[in-house]
């Protein structure tokens, strides 16, 4: 099965949540014309990264009826977007929305918030609990918000959940300038390539541009093939939108010709993982 | 390791979009730049003149009558490369207002004194041309706290604040600033014949590799010393940094209420943009 992803590598205006959302369904739309199935949009796309004190004023329930114009535009094809998402309860997550066929299948809180040098999202953000798979156009997928992906537990995870598609969206900034590339290019290079041959998967990382208070976001984003190539990949810095072919039988072939998956022994991971917390 | 090379093609692409996007998202086009001759100011015009066009960077000279006539020549020099629109304000007929009455004062306080008016000249430019005031000052300078406060330290964006100096010249010579500035030694030219490197007693090659250590490497002073650098040398440098660092802060706001702006009314600068 074969299944065109569009990238979206925007530049969120900061707390303008009600603006956000409508560039969103216009970039839906752009990418439904090119012909996509699934439109992938950056962490905090709907509202920005370095929220603060906002946090409270750009969250949404799952059912916000400012939601709707997005949740409709996803009628023919998957949109997958992140904002913040307010409990019943009250508290704040970064989420990851997955709308298909005009209803919500599924969404990722994330789980790993960094809060260290300069991030701080564990004064804002309550932490996700779980990293399930859903299915994306039919093909078992798992989505990571940024930080998530840098926890090996987490991509290990949806692969064993037997997730064929991850897709990581990320606010990360651009820093490191010594070298012929970024630096934070190169180790997330590292880490999408880890994600894509330890798990045999496709890996696609949405990630945004534009700056806040002097921070630049670089984009960047790009998919890895199940044998952890990568096969597209957007400019940095600039703003763009690019479509990029799934195909399952390359999941297929990845997984006969290297059947980590298979022999992998998670009996014996979950043991040790027993046996150190009693230590 | 100190090696303090930097990707000048990289660190470029990434600082004319920073300009271009912190500039034209609070709805300006232009801005405004104190050009004295040296070094960072010069690099900045070049910078924002990519980001921006030439058109939108205005350029201020303001000479003093102690200044030396190379200054004025160099930042000529840039003016002409670039094509940038630019006026010269003599900042003597101010200055000597105040301080003709003030024959007290000693160099620091007229060179500050100095840098002050400049910084009126600039604003007052700001309002009339409808452009932001781009500041030039480097990470050396701000973590030494090599400035004036609210002088040269004033501006709504400071492209070059977390280059150093050494990383400033390697950028500069790669965007074309011409090599009579490239070569001269840095000088806030506040009277004739200073040089940074004089006053402040060290070399910008050393104290860079200090500062990369200390606060990007975040050594301690004990690592320091074992790597080979001189104690007292370490400890000056150190305490100039923890000494100035009121320079780099927003005044110190007594809390009385709940939500006292910065501690816990926390919003980012770019708040809506």
């Amino acid at each position: 099965m074969r299944l065109k992803l569009a990238f979206v590598q925007n530049r969120p205006v900061l707390g303008d949540l009600e603006g956000n959302l409508r560039s969103h369904v216009l970039q839906v739309s752009r990418a439904r014309e090119a012909g996509a199935k699934v439109v992938l949009f950056p962490e905090l796309g709907l509202t920005g990264y370095q929220l603060k004190d906002m946090v409270p004023v750009v969250a949404v329930r799952r059912d916000d009826p400012r939601l709707e114009a997005l949740r409709e535009a996803s009628r023919g094809l998957s949109v997958i977007a992140s904002g913040v998402e307010e409990s019943e309860d009250h508290r704040f997550f970064i989420s990851a929305f997955c709308w298909e066929e005009g209803e919500l299948t599924h969404v990722h809180r994330k789980v790993y918030l960094p809060t260290y040098g300069m991030f701080d999202e564990q004064r804002y953000f309550a932490a996700g609990d779980r990293f399930r798979t859903f299915r994306l156009q039919g093909i078992p997928a798992g989505l990571l918000l940024c930080e998530d992906a840098w926890h090996a537990s987490a991509p290990y995870l949806l692969g064993q959940a037997g997730a064929q598609i991850q897709i990581v969206l990320a606010s990360s900034p651009a820093r490191d300038v010594s070298r012929e590339s970024l630096g934070s290019e190169r180790s997330w290079e590292l880490v999408l390539q880890h994600t894509a041959r330890f798990h045999s998967c496709y890996t696609a990382f949405v990630n945004r541009v534009g700056f806040e208070d002097g921070v630049g976001y670089w984009g960047g984003s790009r998919l890895l093939d199940p044998e952890g190539k990568t096969v597209a990949r957007l400019d940095i810095l600039e703003e763009g939108l690019e479509l990029a072919e799934v195909d399952t039988d390359r999941v297929r072939r990845a997984r006969m010709y290297s059947p980590i998956l298979r022999d992998e022994k998670r009996w014996l991971t979950s043991a040790e993982l027993g046996r150190i917390d009693g230590e | 390791m100190s090696d303090l090379s930097i990707n000048p093609e990289l660190t470029t692409r990434i600082l004319t979009a920073f300009i271009a996007d912190e500039v034209r998202k609070i709805g300006f086009k232009k801005v405004v730049l104190g050009l004295s001759g040296g070094i960072d100011s010069a690099l900045t015009a070049y910078l924002a003149a990519r980001a921006l066009g030439p058109e939108n960077v205005h350029a201020v000279l303001m000479p003093y009558r102690t200044s030396s006539a190379d200054s004025r020549e160099d930042a000529m020099a840039v003016v002409d490369d670039l094509s940038i629109p630019h006026n010269v304000e003599e900042i003597t007929p101010m200055v000597e207002g105040y301080l003709a009455s003030h024959q007290d004062a000693d160099a620091m306080r007229r060179g500050n004194f100095m840098a002050r008016q400049r910084m009126i000249v600039l604003y007052d430019y700001s309002a009339a041309l409808g452009g932001l005031v781009i500041g030039t000052s480097n990470k050396t300078e701000y973590l030494l706290g090599y400035t004036t406060l609210w002088g040269d330290s004033a501006c709504a964006l400071t492209p070059l604040g977390d280059l150093f100096k050494t990383q400033v010249r390697q950028l500069s010579r790669h965007l074309g600033v011409p090599d009579s500035i490239l070569d001269k030694p840095p000088s806030a030219d506040l009277w004739a014949g200073q040089t940074d490197e004089a006053e402040m007693g060290w070399t910008y090659e050393e104290v860079d590799r200090i500062l990369f250590l200390l606060v990007d490497r975040r050594y301690t002073l004990s690592e320091m010393e074992r790597e080979g650098y001189q104690p007292d040398l370490v400890k000056r440098v150190f305490q100039s940094m923890q000494r100035t660092q009121f320079k780099r802060r927003l005044p110190v706001i007594a809390k009385v209420s709940n939500r006292t702006i910065d501690r816990d009314f926390r919003y980012p600068r770019d708040w809506g943009r």
